[in-house]
């Protein structure tokens, strides 16, 4: 694909990701998603905002077909790249997960190894992708440079339970990246962390988003989190996306009912000085 | 007149790290003093570790602190015998955050917000199942699910069966231990109105403590905030958040996200050298005091 600048050859390109019709089932009597669909382009930021249950978590484990049984896809594609992933062979699906698009979760302590040293986790996600043991030691502790984590030789021996909650988020954001993914899903990665080292996380997703073109999709339940990081948003309800636009319609003039409630829930969101009373 | 006077709280824990190292003292309240108005609702924040919740265990002694005065209409709470304790407890009570591990999943509701008044022995049985349905509609709660466990309500009805229990004894004092923080934000407003009108209604004294600075600063008169185990701002709720004057308050009121995409982003990093830890609080202006 050339350079060009032509807006109508921008606007035809075909998205990163674009999720078409997609249900999944836990066998129950209503589906946990309900036929949704969204779209994300390269170097964009797509925010799913929803509370516990509304099926957030799901879709985005469904994308990378890491749903547990009984949970599976009852219908729907997911096209990433130009290929659907859910018709690809697990040892295919293998070549998709962490080198092109990966994984941050909520609680870095339950997903990084407790028993295996930073460095080599990060180094880990490059070698099983094919680079040698050398190269990827190198590389992690570039990474780790580029997370922002002070010391970065010295750190990388560090077992996970050495570091802060801060600086282990930014360890799992170092091996997200470690292959170069176009594509970072991140559940919920600030949640459990305390407000002065949220911010200082999503400043450094910021800064890597633009430095390395990711394109983001980010779930999360706080509309904070959102306004500072989405380009677009998706407002989830029992499965459903029951509004989808660009940020600033969806905080400043939600259609939605739904959306509408959960805005003047948010404290300091309805008014300024009002808020809940 | 202070319904609750704190002086000098402090709390110590000793740190034994195993067969080699030397056992350390961890601070985690260190000499915090404020008071709380009759029916005022004071905030204390803070991030983890800051000793927000130790400070509010250490008040009602759930946990005893190492040094400090605690008075409570006036009667020094720290030299209640246990049995006086027990007593003062009636009027002091707490709610927690997380509505799933606080209630007994093997004692029926009913059961869970009665056993206050069992504990105390008040009433005959008739008259305590009668509290028991007053508060259930006091609350918010269908009295029909009386009967029901834990595991049959949601999160923001557990909570409100938490503060049904802690109101059973008709209290004069709640500490809220960040009691709305894990709740999806529609149900957290629901619990947050419900404790207002209560608030209103019995003329409740809070004490709420909470990481959630939005929060607090739509519902909270007076604030406190603490930093490692000490308070180093404190005032009115609306002075605080024009204008901190704590490089640490400076700091954590601009790591908040701001809800416009287009509001300019002023992040404001901590210098620890840019103040000393062991200042004592000032008053920068009325009623507005900063350990600076």
């Amino acid at each position: 694909m050339t350079d060009t600048k032509d807006p109508a050859f921008e606007t035809s390109r075909a998205p990163l990701l674009d999720v078409q019709h997609l249900s999944v089932s836990f066998g129950g009597p209503t589906p946990a998603v309900d036929d949704v669909s969204f779209q994300i382009a390269a170097g964009e930021t797509l925010g799913v905002v929803g509370e516990s249950g509304s099926g957030k978590s799901v879709t985005a484990f469904s994308i990378l077909r890491l749903l547990q049984p009984p949970g599976r896809v009852t219908s729907g594609t997911v096209f990433f790249e130009g290929r659907n992933l859910l018709t690809l062979s697990e040892a295919e699906m293998r070549e998709v997960r962490g080198a092109r698009i990966s994984l941050i979760f909520q609680e870095p302590m339950t997903a990084l190894n407790p028993v295996m040293r930073v460095g080599d986790q990060i180094a880990e996600a490059l070698t099983v992708h094919g680079r040698s043991r050398a190269e990827a030691r190198a590389r992690a502790i570039e990474l780790l440079d580029a997370v922002k984590i002070p010391d970065a030789a010295r750190r990388a021996r560090d077992y996970p339970h050495q570091l802060s909650g801060g600086m282990r988020q930014r360890a799992m954001i170092a091996i997200a990246l470690a292959c170069h993914p176009p594509l970072v899903i991140a559940d919920e990665p600030t949640t459990a962390l305390d407000v002065t080292i949220q911010a200082q996380v999503l400043d450094l997703m910021r800064e890597l988003k633009a430095r390395f073109n990711l394109a983001l999709l980010l779930i999360t339940h706080d509309f904070g989190v959102i306004a500072e990081m989405a380009d677009r948003v998706a407002v989830m309800y029992r499965g459903r996306v029951v509004e989808e636009g660009p940020v600033r319609q969806i905080l400043r003039a939600p259609m939605h009912e739904y959306t509408q409630g959960l805005l003047a829930a948010v404290p300091g969101m309805s008014k300024p000085g009002g808020g809940i009373r | 007149m202070p319904l609750l006077e704190v002086a000098g709280l402090t709390k110590h824990f000793v740190r034994k790290p195993g067969l080699f190292g030397k056992t350390s003292i961890v601070k985690a309240v260190d000499g915090v003093t404020f008071s709380i108005d009759e029916g005022e609702m004071f905030g204390l924040v803070g991030e983890s570790g800051s000793g927000k919740s130790t400070t509010g265990r250490c008040i009602l002694r759930l946990m005893e602190p190492t040094a400090g005065q605690v008075s409570f209409k006036g009667e020094n709470v720290l030299a209640f015998s246990r049995e006086r304790m027990r007593r003062a407890r009636r009027d002091m009570q707490i709610v927690f955050q997380d509505p799933y591990s606080s209630l007994n999943p093997r004692m029926r509701v009913r059961d869970i917000v009665e056993e206050p008044l069992v504990i105390h022995q008040l009433g005959s049985r008739d008259e305590r199942r009668g509290r028991v349905r007053e508060l259930f509609e006091l609350v918010g709660l269908e009295p029909a699910h009386l009967e029901r466990y834990p595991h049959e309500f949601s999160g923001g009805q557990r909570q409100r069966i938490g503060i049904a229990r802690a109101l059973a004894l008709n209290p004069a004092f709640v500490i809220a231990d960040e009691a709305v923080s894990a709740l999806d934000v529609s149900i957290q407003a629901q619990v947050v109105k419900l404790l207002l009108d209560l608030q209103a209604k019995l003329k409740l004294t809070y004490l709420f403590i909470a990481h959630d600075l939005r929060l607090v600063e739509h519902i909270c008169g007076r604030v406190a905030v603490m930093y490692r185990g000490r308070i180093v701002e404190m005032g009115a709720t609306k002075a605080i958040f024009a204008a901190p004057t704590h490089p640490y308050t400076r700091a954590l009121l601009s790591a908040i996200p701001v809800l416009d995409p287009d509001a300019p982003r002023t992040r404001i990093n901590l210098d620890p050298a840019s103040f000393d830890p062991a200042a004592v609080l000032k008053e920068v202006s009325g009623g507005h005091w900063a350990a600076v």
